[in-house]
């Protein structure tokens, strides 16, 4: 029979380290994907997850057992790329990034088309890395709820209980980094809109 | 169908989310060709979906080169201490120490066992709230929003 996580965890603390080995192999594909959503640099996301992992290792007493080991877990790394964001958006450059011919491309192939909704993966990546770059020209605590609530689908409740904040401040902060972002992702296509035309015409 | 900004700006939302029937679908899209202002709304309206388009992407798998080196950085790792249970706490101050050291000892366990709780918040106890928190004008928004009638979405 294949051990729970619950198990596992329990022979660690008597001192079976094998046991995390199994539960590392058990996790980290969804670790190294969700610090993926907040880093693209593969270096830099192996390096977060590894000390996500040593952090849960060495803090293993600590852990509840009244909520799922991934979930905790999960809390461990988006707490460190919180810290990784906020670290970085200090020495944050202003200048928005101006998007390639294909990416305007895409962009107007989600936002000028009814119901477009493309499942084509090279797509995604390209409206990946517009969303990482737009979501670099915000202050951390927007690109961290904003990835949390609107990236990885969590709920206001899921995301205060990750953050550790009140759920009103969850949406407050919501609120204001989907403005925010709006004004930065209209500022990034103009850039690249031809001469326009009228601005109001009646078709 | 002749249609004005704003009334392809309301069905901006339908019109992304796929809801609507594809006459007017057809002559939103004709509009957005023909006007910047409405595009330059249509781009803001569509950011919550390009962010889950982006969602989609592959993400790739750790390595194997990664796992090695993982797995080489736990080996190293001192293993971790298990939390003392309260009870077990109170049983060692209760056996080791005299009357009255125990008492303190008492105080003091269940005073810790108080601002620890829950274990993992303290030792977590990351700047992220603090940096949540930062310099942030907080309400604003919100008195904002409320004046102006303007749901906070979800
Ligand atoms: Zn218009």
């Amino acid at each position: 029979m294949v051990p729970d996580d619950c198990t596992l965890v329990q022979n660690v603390l008597n001192g079976d380290k094998h046991s995390f080995d199994m539960l590392v192999e058990r996790h980290v594909t969804r670790v190294f994907q969700l610090v993926y959503r907040f880093f693209s640099n593969r270096q830099h996301v192996e390096d977060i997850v590894q000390d996500t992992l040593l952090q849960a290792y060495q803090s293993l007493g600590n852990y509840g057992q009244e909520r799922p080991f991934i979930h905790w877990l999960r809390t461990i790394a988006v707490r460190r790329c919180y810290r990784e964001l906020a670290l970085r958006s200090k020495r944050a450059e202003t200048a928005l990034p101006a998007l390639s011919g294909q990416e305007q491309e895409c962009l107007d192939h989600y936002c000028l088309q009814a119901g477009a909704r493309s499942e084509d993966p090279e797509a995604a990546l390209i409206a990946r890395d517009i969303t990482a770059r737009l979501l670099a020209a915000l202050p951390a605590r927007e690109q961290m709820v904003l990835i949390l609530r609107d990236v990885e689908g969590l709920s206001v409740r899921e995301t205060a209980r990750m953050m550790d904040i009140s759920q009103l401040h969850i949406k407050v902060v919501t609120h204001r980094a989907r403005r925010h972002a709006q004004t930065v992702l209209a500022a990034m296509a103009l850039g690249k809109e031809p001469h326009t035309r009228s601005q109001e015409q009646p078709v | 169908m002749t249609l004005h900004c704003r009334q392809v700006q309301k069905a901006l939302r339908a019109f992304h989310d796929g809801t609507m029937p594809g006459e007017c679908a057809a002559a939103i899209e004709a509009h957005l060709g023909q006007c910047a202002g409405c595009r330059t709304a249509a781009r803001r309206q569509a950011l919550t979906k390009l962010l889950r388009a982006g969602s989609r992407a592959p993400a790739p798998a750790p390595s194997d080169f990664f796992m090695t080196r993982l797995r080489g950085a736990l080996q190293d790792c001192p293993p971790p201490q298990p939390a003392p249970a309260m009870a077990e706490l109170l049983v060692r101050a209760g056996l080791r120490l005299a009357p009255a050291m125990a008492a303190m000892a008492l105080i003091i366990s269940i005073s810790s066992a108080w601002f620890a709780a829950p274990a993992y918040n303290a030792l977590l106890a990351a700047p992220a709230e603090e940096l949540l928190l930062e310099d942030h004008p907080l309400s604003t928004d919100l008195i904002l929003a409320a004046l102006t009638g303007e749901t906070i979405e979800r």
